[in-house]
Order: structure tokens, then sequence, then C-alpha cells
């Protein structure tokens, strides 16, 4: 406190007097203890703080270019044409797991009991060549089969005698005839003078 | 101590805290601690927030301190970062000056209250008896209906810590708008009180 104090002037009235006592007891209230010991704490955290402010920063910025150069890869990537498929189908993106056995995964999984172990089909870009189809009908046979209500397969009695078999149709060849039109005629056209002349 | 030996000079510990002595910003911290808490206390009411606010003051002092050429006092400095801190914080929990805190306790475990009490005591006259309890409650509560730039202007001239200058520079006003908010604060409080019923003379 020094001469400039505003609090060293004189006051002479009671009420005078009751402010400054009510403002004395509103501001005379020293710190709580410790505040220098709270105040060099927060500093040096501080200083840490600043201390690692380059490095961190340099860290983020990695990290963040790797980010982009991983995200502009994968970008990159996706957009590649992809071979051409013939015939792209969900059946031809299915892995080959499934297509081994569409269900036996799916019902493994249902077993377990656990619905989050159950595959999920991808669905890829990538061209999953067809196998080889092969005839799928096996060697021809005479025979021709039918359902019967016995279940005992039924055998076209024709099939066990040769003799008996269907003789080849012979369909005669046939030839085309001009088609003839009748002669079409048409009566000239005669135009009668009007009554009482022209 | 790392030459912070009680003879220095405010502006000694500034450079040397501004050369990265944290041990001597911390007796700036130690010598300025009561008046950036009355500060802040004026500003916001509460001791728990005026704690809080000094923290903050203290801690941008030293973030700033290279920033501090020396032109003022270290004192008037950090009283501006003080009062700043404090309108922020006044701002953001949207209420003033607690009117019912409790008086503060210092190390010797004297509360104000009593200091006042030891220091008026000397020179009681007949005159002081007249100052009772319920007046002592009218005054304070009628000092948290004031304007805030009167009752700011009041609480710092009473805080016993700051000179008009330093009010001055914290409140960015001119040193005789400052006495004229404090004596204008003064006949505000008493007009109130003789419309309450007490003797204005």
């Amino acid at each position: 406190m020094n001469n400039d104090s505003p609090w060293t002037g004189s006051h002479k009235s009671p009420l005078d007097r009751a402010i400054d006592r009510a403002v004395w007891n509103l501001m005379h209230v020293d710190p709580p203890a410790g505040l220098r010991r709270r105040v060099l704490a927060r500093l040096e955290p501080g200083a840490a703080e600043r201390r690692l402010f380059a490095p961190r920063f340099a860290w983020g910025a990695a990290a963040l270019v790797i980010l982009i150069v991983a995200v502009m890869f994968t970008r990159d990537h996706r957009t590649e044409p992809a071979a051409i498929v013939p015939q792209p189908s969900v059946a031809a993106n299915v892995p080959p797991a499934l297509r081994a056995s569409p269900a036996a995964p799916l019902k493994a999984a249902v077993e377990r009991g656990s619905p989050s172990q159950i595959p999920s089909p991808r669905i890829t870009r990538e061209a999953i060549p067809m196998p080889p189809v092969a005839n799928v009908f096996g060697a021809r046979t005479g025979n021709v089969s039918a359902a019967a209500e016995s279940g005992v397969e039924a055998v076209w009695p024709g099939a066990e005698n040769p003799s008996s078999a269907v003789a080849p149709l012979l369909i005669a060849p046939l030839t085309p005839a001009p088609i003839e039109t009748p002669a079409i005629v048409i009566p000239p056209l005669v135009i009668a003078p009007p009554k009482g002349g022209l | 101590m790392n030459g912070t030996e009680p003879s220095a000079t405010d502006l000694d510990l500034v450079r040397l805290a501004q050369a990265g002595n944290v041990e001597a910003f911390g007796e700036l911290v130690e010598r300025n601690r009561r008046a950036v808490f009355r500060a802040a206390l004026a500003c916001v009411g509460s001791p728990a927030e005026a704690d809080d606010v000094a923290q903050e003051a203290f801690v941008t002092a030293y973030r700033k301190l290279a920033t501090f050429r020396g032109e003022a006092q270290f004192r008037t400095w950090l009283l501006s970062i003080t009062w700043r801190k404090a309108i922020d914080r006044r701002k953001s929990i949207s209420r003033w000056l607690r009117l019912t805190v409790s008086p503060g306790r210092d190390d010797s475990g004297e509360d104000a209250f009593d200091q006042m009490e030891r220091i008026a005591s000397t020179s009681r006259s007949q005159e002081d008896t007249v100052v009772d309890d319920e007046l002592q409650q009218n005054v304070t509560r009628l000092i948290g209906t004031l304007p805030k730039k009167l009752r700011d202007a009041l609480l710092l001239a009473g805080t016993g810590e700051h000179t008009y200058e330093q009010i001055s520079q914290m409140l960015g006003a001119p040193l005789g708008t400052v006495k004229w908010r404090v004596s204008e604060a003064r006949r505000v409080l008493k007009k109130k009180l003789a419309a309450l019923g007490y003797a204005y003379e």
C-alpha cells in the first residue's frame, strides 16, 4: 500500500464507516494456502506440453499423410477396370468354399449358435472362371424313364425289342406349285351424258 | 534459491523467469498472490472462483512473460491480465458477487472480520455502536445492487492492495473516472441506506 491507496480517506459518518466495514469484510480475504505451489504445478505440465508439441505435431502430420496415401491407394485399386466377366452373377461371386457346399458353413455356424460367425459372402470384382461344363445327362441310352407310383423305374417295352422300334418317319419332299390367279377383267367406265344436255 | 533472493526487485525476478527460472516466477507469485486474488475476488465474488482465476492469471502471465518489456510495473501488467480473466469468468458463470460469502482465514487463523474488528477497535467511538449487524447486512446487500462499473471500482478500492493507478489500468478507465466511480458508489449506497431509514450524515 502506498499513499495512492484509495482507502486512506477518512469517512466520518456512520454510513461511511458501515460501507468501509462491509467492503473490508468482502475483500479482505486471503487466497487459499498453496497458491504458489498450484501455479507452479500448472506451469510444469505446460512446459512439458510445449516441448512435446512439435514432435506430437510431426507424428500427427505423418499419420495423416499415411492415412491419405492409404486411402488414395485403396481408391486407385478399386477403380481399376475389372476383368470382363461374361456372365457376372451372384453365384460366380460366391467364394469357392461356399460354392462347394453352400449350406454347409451356414449350417455349421448356426449349429455353433453364433450368428456373427456365419460367413458372409463377399462381393468382389475379381473374375472367377467357370469350370467347363461336362455332359450332365450322362451317356445316351435307349431307355426312357418315367415316374411310377410304385417307385420302380418303368422301362419302355420297345427299348428291349429292337424289332419293335418305331420306323423312321419319312417325309415326302414338297414340290411348290405355281399359284394361278384368275384374270381380273375391268369393264371400261362409261359416263352417260346428263339429261337435258350440258 | 537460484538467484531469487528477497532483495531482488520484481523486474529482476521477471528477467530470471524469462530466462527459464521457474523459481523466480514462483517468487513473483508469492509477492503478488494477494493482490491478484483480491482483484479476482472483487470481480467474481467467490473465493473459490477467485482462486481459479488467480491461477489462470499467473499461468497466462508466465506464458506471456516474453512479451513483458518492463515499461510498466509487473504488478500492473499482471493485474490487467487478472482482470481480463476475471471478467471472462464472470461472464461465463453469469453470476456475480456472492454477498453471503463467508470471510476467509489467513495463515494466522484470524478471519477478515476479526482483522477489521481488531483494527477498528483502536479508534472505536461511541458513534460506532450505531453500526450494527443489520446495517452491515443492508450495506452488503446494497453493494450487490450497484451498477457493475461502480461496484467494481468500489470493491477494488476496498481491497487494500491496489492503488488508483492500478485500478485505472485494470478497468481501462482514466484515473479521475475511477475516483469518481468510487465516490459515486458511496453516494448511491448512502442514499439507498437513507431511504431505508438510516441517518445520511
